[in-house]
């Protein structure tokens, strides 16, 4: 299964995304000095869990990335650079060693060795512990063995052949075939290490998490857990002395737990809360003028597309799915319906990664109503379309703007199809039941060209659900992933992309962005690519 | 009396295990697919999906797992959440805030409620009568969503009166204004009802003839008069206990309130059905101890009613 995940619309309303502006500008008056000992408040959402390989919601990973410092990180470019680790290499992008940091310990003292990422893994990718970001180690040799096809068959090994210690510092990871990407994925929350405490005993095979654990983990990151996990209020860190690597300027972060959304920004309002990672829909038209430059913009990964069904006859030539992009103006319903929280797309990938280029979807995306008209006239387009959504992710609106504009602009019927809940429309989807045309959002796992193509249009991709499929794109792709250099691995996924322009599997339509507000106690407020605020770089105004 | 009560008790049991088995079947038969709810919009693989039915147990029958969760409420364990929380620890974090809110929504209803209503009773056709009949028309027409947030921004924001939201283990102080708002739903009701019921009592034979018998102005209202026009109030108030826990949804979500509102509505949301099926369960037993407890109270107010 490949890495997926997709738009988590339900939990991020209105999500996220743009130019290649780098990070927002930074908040908050540049008046006096920073006070390195204050504590921000960021509020956030229950997590549903806080063990690494058990979290993938921006709530936990933000919790997460404070008690825990990753492999790698990325700069501005979003290209990886390390962090826990030393140096990553590889000489075939299939055999990866990875060589660790000296000095570096969790939290209660104990030192971070090549066994507190192997036993967190191994943990990790053992199909009965049900984690959620088990699929991140598919691509390790020996997954298969973790994660029998039978799902109710008991697994033949407990742990991963491909993960070998070399020494204290040193291990390798072999992966069953060339991935040039692989080091930009150990970013993601799941590559955390875990210490030997986490554990109910080191030497059990399979391991099993300590049940105290996750009310108060022990990472290795710069901040440590104060007290404990108070569910439902909030999770308290604060400055780890010990910490090895680059040290935050501010003595801890409280993340204050918030049910609904309308509540946090009512505190931000009161300046009772430092950080709103998102600011909610019914807030975006006010919340400029109440917060000035205190409201901010930052890219996200976020990619809305409507994607076709190949499958269905109707939509079977290119020329009628390029006539329908053709006839969509995405810089209206970007400016009105989403009051410019996202902007309109013209690309397959997101501007957030390396090898992005403007404007790859070329006419086909620029608005031109007589010319799709006409395109779609001459190839004898359906006269009644549908576009199928979500009725449970607020899409409903410009889903009927888009379809207005469809009408207008080709003559045709359309109607907007809600289900009740994004994964029955998978379901159909996946049937290949009649849906029409639906909505997709993608939400990256790590940043590369790789994570906005392989899952979504290569061959049994893992959320390929328009049935396209195209060997020479999959080629290229495998070609990508084996590259010597992220240079010719980018050419060979440009190309990839090129193919999509032609086919056109799925319009794109906006790139989200984050859009968050802060009070006047902090400045240097940054959203990550991830959503969440980079502890890093806020400072507390003294 | 003894045998009324064990009479209550007995149809109190086999009406706990009605509306437990409606909920029941309902959250399970229709609420979809709770493996994908907990997944988000994420698919789940087939393995994570074998491992959390069988751990759920959703691979048995209904009345199988309907059995067990009996069985296991019998023995004061109410199950975990979807992720992996004990549902027992949530419920005991969250009643005592809810009825710390519940009783603070009490007294604002029965202080300027009842009060209110009585005087405008004893006074009809007042400047007091009329102005509380208007106050009370426009409070009726606010629904609790309009008229949380509303609070929210002029009491806290605007005015900084009181704290915006209530932290994980709330004060009383953190408790007012939304205790307040949710109060002020009822308090309209309240006191139309108590106005009604107070002029009628007024009217009333018994209070014509003590009256005649020169009995003082203030005995007759306190003695023969209020307390007969109480059984309706008492009545209400205790049903409004339960359109209090409905309320509390709104208005501890508005106020980031942890209470059983605040969790019945994140249960929802995230289709967390053992949670909601537990929550339920306890919002039962406290509508019909609430229901008990006004019929014990007749007796106490009027002496003609007596149980047998």
């Amino acid at each position: 299964m490949q890495v997926r995940r997709l738009a988590a619309w339900a939990a991020l309303p209105l999500a996220v995304t743009l130019g290649l502006s780098a990070c927002g500008k930074s908040g908050g008056s540049d008046s006096g000095g920073a006070n390195p000992n204050g504590v921000v408040s960021i509020g956030i959402a229950e997590p549903k869990h806080l063990i690494p390989s058990n979290t993938s919601e921006t709530s936990g990973s933000q919790v997460l990335a404070a008690l825990f410092a990753p492999l790698v990180d990325f700069d501005e470019a979003n290209k990886p650079f390390e962090v826990a680790a030393q140096e990553i290499s590889t000489t075939d992008n299939k055999t990866w060693t990875i060589k660790l940091k000296d000095g570096w310990t969790f939290h209660n003292g104990e030192p971070v060795t090549a066994d507190s990422y192997i036993n967190a893994w191994n943990y990790a990718a053992y199909g009965p512990n049900a984690q959620d970001n088990n699929y991140f180690f598919d691509k390790v040799e020996g997954y298969k063995d973790l994660n029998p096809a039978d799902a109710k068959a008991t697994p033949t090994a407990t742990t991963l052949t491909g993960l070998k210690k070399v020494d204290d510092k040193t291990f390798t990871v072999t992966l069953s075939a060339p991935f040039s990407e692989f080091k930009s994925q150990l970013g993601y929350t799941a590559y955390y290490p875990l210490p030997n405490s986490a554990f109910e005993s080191v030497t059990a095979s399979p391991l099993v998490i300590a049940k105290a654990y996750e009310d108060a983990p022990v990472g290795n990151g710069p901040f440590k857990i104060k007290g404990t996990w108070q569910h439902d209020a909030q999770v308290e860190v604060e400055k780890f002395d010990g910490f090895a690597g680059t040290k935050p300027s501010i003595g801890g972060a409280l993340f204050k737990i918030y049910q609904n959304s309308d509540a946090e920004y009512a505190d931000l309002q009161a300046n009772n809360l430092d950080v709103v990672k998102q600011i909610p829909t019914a807030a975006l038209s006010t919340a400029q003028g109440d917060l000035g430059d205190r409201y901010q913009t930052s890219p996200a990964s976020t990619l809305q597309v409507l994607a076709f069904p190949t499958f269905d006859k109707r939509f079977a030539k290119p020329e009628v799915r390029k006539a329908i992009s053709m006839a969509i103006d995405r810089e209206e319903i970007a400016n009105k319906v989403f009051q410019g929280s996202q902007k309109a797309a013209y690309s397959f990938v997101s501007p957030v990664v390396a090898g992005y280029r403007d404007k790859t979807c070329g006419a086909a995306c620029e608005f031109n109503a007589t010319e799709a008209k006409k395109l779609y006239t001459e190839n004898d387009g359906p006269k009644s379309i549908n576009i199928t959504y979500n009725a449970d992710g607020g899409h409903q609106e410009w889903v009927d703007a888009t379809c207005n504009q469809l009408k207008a602009n080709l003559g045709v019927e359309c109607v907007g199809t809600p289900e009740a809940k994004f994964a029955d429309l998978l379901t159909k989807a996946k049937a290949k039941k009649e849906i029409g045309m639906f909505r997709m959002g993608w939400v990256m796992d790590y940043p590369s060209m790789e994570n906005y193509l392989g899952p979504l249009y290569s061959t049994g991709g893992s959320s390929n659900y328009y049935g396209y499929s195209n060997p020479t794109f999959d080629n290229l792709l495998k070609e990508g992933s084996a590259a010597p250099t992220q240079e010719e691995a980018i050419k060979k996924y440009q190309q990839a992309e090129d193919i999509l322009a032609q086919e056109m599997p799925v319009l794109p339509l906006r790139f989200g962005q984050n859009v968050f507000g802060s009070s006047t106690k902090v400045k240097d407020v940054h959203i990550d690519l991830f959503n969440r605020v980079d502890l890093n770089k806020i400072q507390i105004v003294s | 009396m003894f045998r009324y009560l064990v009479r209550r008790f007995l149809q109190m049991i086999m009406v706990f295990i009605a509306t437990t088995l409606i909920v029941y079947s309902l959250m399970y038969l229709t609420g979809g697919d709770p493996i994908q709810a907990l997944a988000g919009e994420k698919p789940v693989t087939d393995l994570q999906r074998a491992q959390l039915t069988v751990k759920y147990g959703l691979d048995q029958p209904f009345l199988v797992r309907y059995w067990n969760y009996l069985t296991d409420l019998l023995h004061g364990d109410f199950g975990t959440t979807l992720t992996g929380r004990p549902i027992k620890d949530i419920l005991l974090d969250a009643w005592p805030v809810t009825m710390q809110l519940a009783l603070i929504a009490i007294l604002v209803t029965i202080i300027f409620g009842v009060t209110a209503g009585v005087i405008a009773g004893i006074r009809r056709g007042s400047i007091f009568d009329n102005a509380t009949l208007v106050l009370t028309l426009i409070v009726i027409g606010i629904p609790s969503v309009v008229l949380a947030p509303l609070a929210q921004y002029l009491f806290t924001i605007q005015w900084k009166l009181f704290p915006t939201t209530a932290s994980g283990s709330p004060t009383w102080y953190e408790l007012v204004l939304p205790g307040v708002v949710l109060g002020s739903l009822s308090v309209a009701t309240a006191m139309r009802l108590t106005r009604a019921s107070v002029s009628e009592n007024l009217r009333a034979d018994f209070v014509r003839t003590a009256r005649s018998k020169g009995m003082p102005g203030r005995r007759v209202i306190g003695i023969h008069v209020l307390r007969n026009s109480l059984i309706p109030i008492v009545t209400f108030l205790g049903v409004e206990l339960g359109s209090l826990m409905a309320g509390a949804i709104v208005t501890e979500s508005v106020f980031n309130v942890p209470g059983v509102g605040f969790q019945l509505s994140r249960a929802l949301k995230t289709e967390d059905t053992p949670l909601v099926i537990g929550i339920v369960s306890v919002l039962v037993i406290v509508f019909l101890v609430a229901n008990l407890i006004v019929d014990l109270l007749y007796a106490v107010l009027d002496p003609r009613i007596r149980y047998e």
